[in-house]
């Protein structure tokens, strides 16, 4: 019995020990040699950090990411439960050279290069592009000649507007006085800021590389290894493209759904009208591509995502019942019409351009008035008809109004049981 | 069909059965007895290997029974006290599904014919949770009987029966013992086993003390035996003469009857009629009293004799 | 086919005729169909209320709270399979004839099994009549998933005969299963909610307890039954194959473990009334 407690305890003590582990977590702000990246996420550049303590870097392969090394601050933000770097506190750039090594094999070895970030639509405007040397340094003097000229246009506006006041306030003296005052003086026109942006030319190790595993590492400049920069880098791909829908119920217009994978079913209560957005997108991993742009959240390597690239253009929607097409619908822009009074709702209407040329749409879509029953599937083709891979939905109205039956209905095994129960006892 | 060597079980520190060595010869009914906790059920219980020995051998149709378990049990039929049933299935349901366990061919005509023989057939479609403690005692017989079995072990067969149910399972045990069955019973209830036992065995206390036929243990047990007679012409003198035979140990006398303590060493019957008509005595009875079962079970339960040593035994 | 098989073949028959002509499993399979309409009046109200709805395979979630159900039906009808005859003293009867305890852990097992598809088939066909009813349609997941709970059953049914053999007493058994069962999920959601905490976020003495309680539950994923059912519905949710087959395996290994742990103890405790 004794031998059996001490074997108990044993096992208990090991069990404690083996958790002491956990106590090599610790939050100190320290010096680090880490990865900083502007990577390509399929819709613009996202920027990432890889501190000293993961050791995988996730890229989408064929695209050209920017990676740059750097000895800077990293801290632990519990806010947001992840690792920052403090780079106002430190932002040194570290190495010469950045080799990419495939097994052994050294398939890249790389230079920083001057590089820029064109804004087509300004900053927060989308559609993000990567300039690299000369063509860096021409897309930054095209942006500073155009800023230098807006300044000058602003500064040339001020000095008109001055000229502007002053004419105004003669103006307006004149007539307090009784005299001839001849026309209101004219405001000059606001001069328009560029609407693209290009940030400053930098310098950083620019490369694509196709879809595989490689290792990383930089090299100072006596082409020694700089601890800590050996990484694993993976660059990835999307497994299928196919179209997703952002859908507009017509009954709450500012509540759409999106329906981005061929299974997902498209439900409709009875009978009503949804407008279909249809976007360009790719289907990654899920841990690939969170990693992507959150190289410290987590996600799943057995599931996969589709992430909306672009508006899908030069496309129709047909719809089918039964395999017999019924509707082949096209993009046409809508607005919103505000139902004026105490009934307040609103309708959504076709926009006319020949009967409102001045208005503006609220949104294009392609608009499916879905019957009561029955199911339908919507297909995506393009223009030259074919079949666009991965568009198919099933749209499918609800018909059972209320519920009342399927509660009845759960009570058919207790049914079952008891006419079987009753045989048993009666037939014996 | 039974062996047991040297067979021990052991629960903690309370030894239930000690250096067992007992044997079940073809076609007997053997009575296997002994007071309530002398390990007769624990005994059954490691012959049908629902209990393992703590050490020992069993020996079932001359082998171990894990070397041919489903053969061996196939072959044996097991009635216990208390007739644990599916109360919610009919008679027949029941009997059926035994059948379907035992893989008996024509399932049909056997439980047909054997709820006749219990006079159940009328009742085979009720519940067995609906039948009485003697109903469910007989189901538990033809249970045991569906598979034909060359071996019957019954544990307490007719504990709790009325005199008409023990009636009824006595005539069914010797039935199937004279179809050729062996039978390996348990029972408290001494005056059956006597009854109809070819030969006993009696635990005590878990050791084996007693293993031959009733008549041989009765003669391990007795140092003499009774005789009474009823004479006439039977004088003082002849009385003396009487008293003074080598094999007589004593005689007592109430009006014209005698009780003749003689020596048990053989029967002495014949002796005392020989001397009687010799001194002109007119016999009338004579009866040898028999030491019962129950006489011997109490002789050796309390005195905690083994006949194996003619000793008592020492723990 | 060897005698044990016939010995099996006839537990089995007797106990699925047991449980067809009781109540237990009807009512579990109204439960599991009740609780579905709850889920099947939500999609109603969803669609109602937004006009639209979105989603893969509409009929998983319901077929998760009916599988939740039914499993637990096993489990409590597997846990008191043994005990329930120990107490009786009908176990003791079969091991007079030809049964071992192998075939009877075998026969109780499929037994459950058999149970569990009755139920699942009474599901299916409320589901069938519910997916008419309301329009929603079957997908191919349903099939999956089915095939997926069965052998999450058997987990479970495993699991519940293990209890089972360690107690004589039908009390007992169905105490000791609430016990674990109650324990088990407890620490599922223990967790759930430590996966949402940082050991930086916690004092030393608390980054100690956490982790001794991530080697519990390391160990319980494997141990636990519902560990098996949770991720399986992931899978099934998540259109992974890879984890649908991995589970799959997992639940198989786990339940011929879990078999065998049964038949040894049904050994080492006795099949006798106590």
């Amino acid at each position: 019995m004794k031998k059996r407690y001490l074997i108990f305890c044993f096992l208990l003590i090991s069990f404690f020990l083996s958790s002491v582990e956990v106590f090599s977590a610790a939050p100190p702000k320290k010096r680090e040699i880490v990865y900083s990246l502007n990577v390509w996420d399929g819709k613009d550049y996202a920027a990432p950090f890889y501190p000293a303590s993961l050791d995988t870097i996730y890229v989408m392969a064929d695209f050209e990411n920017v990676y740059s090394v750097k000895e800077t601050l990293v801290y632990y933000w519990p806010i947001t439960r992840e690792y920052m770097a403090d780079w106002d506190g430190l932002n040194k750039d570290v190495g010469e050279t950045l080799e990419v090594l495939k097994g052994n094999r050294v398939v890249g070895e790389y230079k920083k290069v001057d590089y820029v970030f064109y804004y087509p639509k300004g900053y927060w405007g989308g559609g993000t592009q990567l300039f690299t040397g000369e063509n860096a340094r021409a897309k930054k003097k095209e942006y500073d000649r155009a800023m230098d000229k807006y300044w000058k246009e602003v500064d040339q506006y001020y000095k008109a507007y001055d000229e502007y006041n002053k004419k105004l306030q003669e103006f307006y003296k004149k007539i307090q006085e009784g005299k001839p005052a001849g026309k209101i003086p004219v405001e000059p026109k606001q001069p328009k800021a560029p609407t693209f942006y290009v940030t400053d030319v930098s310098k950083a190790y620019v490369f694509s590389l196709p879809e595989g595993r490689y290792t990383i590492r930089a090299k100072d400049k006596n082409g020694k290894i700089i601890p800590n920069t050996v990484k694993t880098l993976i660059a990835f791909s999307h497994r299928r493209e196919g179209i997703g829908y952002n859908i507009i119920p017509e009954s709450k217009w500012t509540y759409p759904e999106t329906a981005d994978d061929s299974s997902d079913i498209i439900y409709q209560y009875r009978e009503g009208t949804l407008y279909f957005q249809p976007y360009k997108e790719w289907e990654f991993n899920e841990l690939e591509y969170n990693k992507l742009s959150k190289p410290q959240s987590a996600g799943r390597s057995d599931r996969w995502v589709w992430v909306h690239m672009e508006k899908a253009s030069k496309i129709r929607l047909n719809i089918f019942s039964k395999n017999n097409l019924i509707s082949q619908i096209r993009e046409r822009p809508y607005y919103v019409e505000q139902i004026p009074g105490s009934a307040l709702g609103y309708n959504i209407r076709l926009l006319d351009r020949k009967e409102y040329p001045y208005a503006t749409a609220d949104f294009t879509a392609f608009k499916f008035s879905v019957p009561p029953t029955g199911d339908y599937k919507l297909v995506a083709v393009d223009n030259n008809g074919g079949i666009i891979e991965n568009s198919d939905r099933y749209i499918r109205p609800i018909t059972a109004t209320d519920a009342r039956n399927i509660f009845i209905a759960s009570f058919g095994p207790l049914i079952v049981g008891l006419i079987v129960y009753i045989i048993r006892r009666v037939g014996r | 069909m039974i062996k047991t060597e040297r067979l021990y079980k052991r629960y903690d520190k309370v030894e239930a059965v000690k250096d067992l060595n007992i044997s079940v010869e073809p076609g007997e009914i053997y009575g296997f007895l002994g007071p309530n906790g002398a390990g007769k059920t624990t005994t059954i219980m490691m012959i049908l290997g629902i209990i393992k020995p703590t050490s020992g051998k069993i020996l079932v149709f001359n082998k171990d029974l894990y070397s041919d378990y489903f053969g061996i049990k196939r072959k044996i039929g097991v009635v216990s006290e208390v007739q644990y049933l599916y109360e919610d299935m009919t008679a027949y349901e029941y009997l059926s599904f035994f059948c379907d366990l035992y893989g008996v061919k024509n399932k049909n005509s056997k439980i047909e014919e054997l709820l006749h023989r219990v006079n159940l057939f009328d009742r085979k479609d009720d519940l067995l949770g609906h039948y009485s403690r003697g109903m469910q005692q007989k189901i538990g017989f033809v249970r045991a009987l569906l598979n034909d079995p060359e071996l019957l072990i019954l544990d307490e067969p007719v504990s709790g029966l009325d005199p008409t149910g023990i009636r009824e399972i006595r005539d069914l045990i010797l039935e199937e013992n004279k179809l050729g069955r062996t039978v390996f019973m348990s029972s408290h209830i001494l005056s059956e086993v006597e009854r109809i036992s070819h030969r006993v065995g009696i635990l005590n206390k878990g050791r084996l003390v007693a293993e031959d036929t009733m008549d041989n243990i009765r003669k391990k047990l007795t140092s003499e035996v009774e005789i009474e007679l009823e004479i006439d012409n039977f004088d003082v003198e002849a009385e003396k003469r009487l008293e003074a035979l080598p094999f007589v140990n004593s005689v007592t006398k109430e009006d014209s009857r005698y009780l003749v303590r003689v020596k048990a060493d053989r029967d002495y019957r014949g002796d005392l009629v020989n001397f009687i008509s010799s001194v002109g005595g007119s016999l009338k009875e004579i009866r040898r009293k028999e030491m019962s079962l129950e006489d011997a079970f109490i002789t050796i339960t309390e005195k905690n004799i083994s006949l194996f040593s003619s000793e008592e035994v020492t723990e | 086919m060897s005698y044990r098989w016939v010995v099996i073949r006839s537990i089995i028959k007797r106990e699925a005729r047991s449980s067809f002509f009781g109540l237990g499993l009807y009512i579990a399979s109204t439960i599991a169909c009740f609780v579905s309409a709850f889920i099947f009046n939500s999609y109603i109200n969803t669609v109602e209320g937004n006009n639209i709805m979105v989603m893969a395979s509409p009929l998983n979630t319901p077929l998760f709270y009916a599988v939740i159900v039914a499993t637990l039906y096993t489990a409590i009808s597997s846990s008191t399979a043994l005990s329930r005859e120990k107490d009786k003293g009908t176990l003791e009867v079969l091991f007079y004839g030809p049964v071992d305890h192998l075939s009877v852990i075998l026969a109780k097992f499929f037994e459950d099994i058999i149970s569990f598809l009755i139920i699942m088939f009474l599901v299916t066909l409320y589901f069938v009549y519910a997916a008419i009813a309301t329009n929603l349609g079957f997908s191919i997941s349903y099939l999956y998933a089915v095939i997926l709970s069965i052998f999450i059953a058997g987990s479970m049914s495993s699991f519940g005969l293990w209890l089972s053999s360690l107690t004589a007493r039908i009390r007992t058994s169905v105490l000791l299963l609430i016990v674990i069962m109650g324990g088990l999920l407890g620490l599922q959601f223990l967790q759930n909610y430590i996966l949402t905490l940082k050991p930086e976020d916690l004092s030393l003495s608390m980054v100690y307890v956490m982790g001794i309680l991530s080697n519990v539950l390391r160990v319980i994923r494997w141990a636990s039954p519902f560990s098996y059912l949770m991720n399986g519905i992931n899978a099934v949710a998540l259109g992974s194959t890879s984890m649908y087959i991995e589970n799959m395996l997992g639940a198989l290994v786990y339940t011929v473990i879990l078999l065998t742990l049964s038949v040894y103890t049904l050994k080492w405790k006795g099949v006798r009334k106590v």
